[in-house]
């Protein structure tokens, strides 16, 4: 149905975004967590700072990794010496969608953490609850289903990133092209329309698929409790 | 039996300013007030979830706050059992596992408590299909679970039908008695200290109006006046002593009271309710009256309240107060004034019991 070329570059499309999604997750969460919870000088900065990739162009952000990362300044070389440069790698896609995605993670779960009434972890402090028990028993919990639609919502971007992509990690077939990248090179290339209409519809499946898989998820979660 | 609990607080955080001070005697206190009097407030101080600005708070020995020598413990580590006035069930936990989630007493300890409580057939439910009084129940016997060293109860009984409420009520006394775990128990309702309380707290604007045993508060002028209490009346202890002919025979404190039988147990302590409109006067014992309880007492003084007058008398015998509301008419006629002595004459059936202590 699908050539090796477009399913080379869904299976890797799909890798990039669950490295992207799986490594910011516990960033996303301790983030979100942090600032629902916590009052301190600089709140406002640091949450200027976590919404940038929303606000620039995500050219801007691949080009700022590029420019701290890439193999010719002196932090990226001393990376290359230990192999861990990421530039030009899929581990750079992953660095670049997943840094996409964090902040869309984080708004989501930062919500669901400051719904949460705090009579029941007051309740649980009384009852003996440490502050981590409180969080991982209380909080986390009751914070699911907001998680859950942040992942799938930080999933699809990933999927969808193009500009810090391309701009950090480069457009390299079976390296670093994902699908929107594919599709770039497809429309960008004579006669690749065909080609190029294929893989737009392919893109639709993992984003779909994930945004589904959340909201069965979290509608579950909410069931459990009785509410929703 | 538990040692000393004691609570010295001043608070004042944003709005609401006051203090208290009071030492916390074994089994059921009632944090009592108008609503905004600062009862949950002192709650919290207490349970560490507010930060007074100065005192020291002491439960059963140990000092878990004390702002001269910056002790400040968190609640996690104060032992002290706070049942909010909001649903405070993990929504996302069956009822065992709420139970479970910090109890520090024995699975067998935990499994007497739900049985008194009767929640054992619940445990597998969740939240939020459990009613109101259920709920409250089982967040009761979770913070018992977790090993408490004190209680406080914020209006239990809030939001629950008349029965519901008179099982809770009963539920709490049981539990304070079983237990020996001191119970601080805030409302704002009478009726409920009456039924439940042996020791009373109130409060009035942030300050502590009065303390003490809930006889002596009672019978306080202030408690009447803050909580707009018109049903004026005392409020006095019997120990059954035997029965008669359908009638119960007791005994307050020397003198002999009738009541009528209702299978109360010998050696039970009884806590009756003696309204004031339900006591009438005479100069001498009537005869030929179907009035059983004939006692001579001492007028100690007489106003005038409402449109009507109210006589404090002393029973002759042991000094015990009661209480006596007639018509201008009757007091003018009597000739009623201090120091008098009169015959108290109180219908057996009119008198209301609260509550019974059972032996043993």
């Amino acid at each position: 149905m699908f050539t090796p070329a477009e399913m080379e570059a869904l299976l890797l499309s799909i890798k990039v975004a669950l490295w992207a999604t799986v490594v910011s997750l516990p960033i996303a969460i301790a983030a979100a967590y942090g600032m629902a919870r916590n009052q301190f000088p600089g709140k406002m900065i640091v949450e200027a700072l976590i919404h940038i990739p929303l606000v620039v162009p995500p050219v801007v952000v691949g080009y700022l990794l590029l420019v701290t990362l890439a193999p010719s300044t002196s932090f990226g070389a001393w990376l290359q010496t230990i192999g861990l440069n990421p530039a030009f790698k899929w581990q750079g896609a992953a660095i670049a969608s997943g840094l996409m995605a964090l902040p869309l993670m984080i708004r989501s779960m930062r919500l669901s953490f400051e719904a949460e009434p705090h009579v029941y972890r007051e309740v649980a402090a009384t009852l003996g609850a440490s502050a981590f028990k409180r969080f991982w028993r209380i909080s986390l919990p009751l914070a699911l289903p907001g998680i859950l639609s942040g992942t799938a919502l930080g999933f699809a971007r990933a999927i969808g990133e193009f500009g810090a992509t391309i701009t950090f990690a480069a457009n390299i077939p079976g390296v670093t092209q994902t699908l929107p990248l594919a599709l770039y090179s497809a429309a960008q290339t004579p006669g690749g329309e065909l080609v190029a209409a294929r893989l737009a519809l392919l893109c639709l499946f993992p984003a779909v698929f994930s945004l589904i898989a959340s909201e069965w998820l979290a509608r579950k979660a909410r069931n459990r409790r009785g509410f929703g | 039996m538990t040692g000393e609990t004691s609570i010295n607080v001043q608070w004042d955080n944003e709005d609401r300013t006051g203090e208290a001070s009071f030492l916390l005697a074994d089994g059921v206190t009632a944090l009592i007030g108008p609503s905004g009097a600062g009862k949950t407030t002192l709650a919290r101080l207490i349970a560490g979830l507010d930060l007074p600005n100065a005192g020291h708070i002491e439960i059963d020995c140990q000092t878990v706050f004390d702002s001269a020598k910056t002790t400040n413990l968190k609640p996690e580590s104060r032992y002290i059992g706070y049942v909010p006035q909001e649903p405070s069930l993990f929504p996302h936990m069956s009822v065992a596992a709420n139970i479970r989630f910090s109890a520090r007493c024995s699975p067998d300890q935990v499994g007497q408590y739900a049985q008194d409580a009767g929640i054992s057939d619940l445990m597998p439910r969740m939240p939020h299909t459990l009613s109101g009084g259920e709920a409250r129940r089982i967040a009761i016997v979770r913070a018992l679970a977790s090993g408490s060293k004190l209680l406080i109860l914020d209006e239990p009984m809030n939001g629950l039908d008349p029965k519901r409420r008179k099982a809770m009520m009963a539920m709490i006394r049981k539990t304070a008695r079983a237990t020996g775990i001191p119970v601080l128990l805030i409302t704002h309702q009478i009726e409920e200290m009456l039924n439940t309380a042996d020791y009373a707290v109130l409060m009035d604007k942030g300050r502590l109006v009065t303390h003490g045993r809930m006889e002596d508060v009672m019978a306080a002028p202030e408690t009447a006046k803050i909580m707009h209490y018109d049903d004026a009346g005392s409020v006095v202890e019997v120990l059954v002593t035997g029965r008669n002919e359908g009638v119960l025979e007791t005994k307050l404190r020397n003198t002999l009271f009738y009541l009528p039988d209702e299978n109360e147990p010998e050696g039970a302590r009884l806590r009756l309710r003696i309204l004031a409109q339900d006591v009438a006067l005479a100069l001498s014992p009537p005869p030929g009256i179907s009035i059983l309880n004939q006692l001579p007492c001492t007028v100690i003084s007489a106003s005038r309240r409402g449109s009507g007058q109210h006589v404090e008398l002393a029973i002759e015998e042991n000094g015990a107060s009661l209480q006596c509301r007639i018509t201008d008419k009757s007091f003018h006629e009597l000739g009623i004034k201090p120091g008098m002595k009169l015959i108290a004459l109180i219908k057996a059936v009119a008198v209301r019991e609260l509550l019974t202590d059972t032996p043993g």
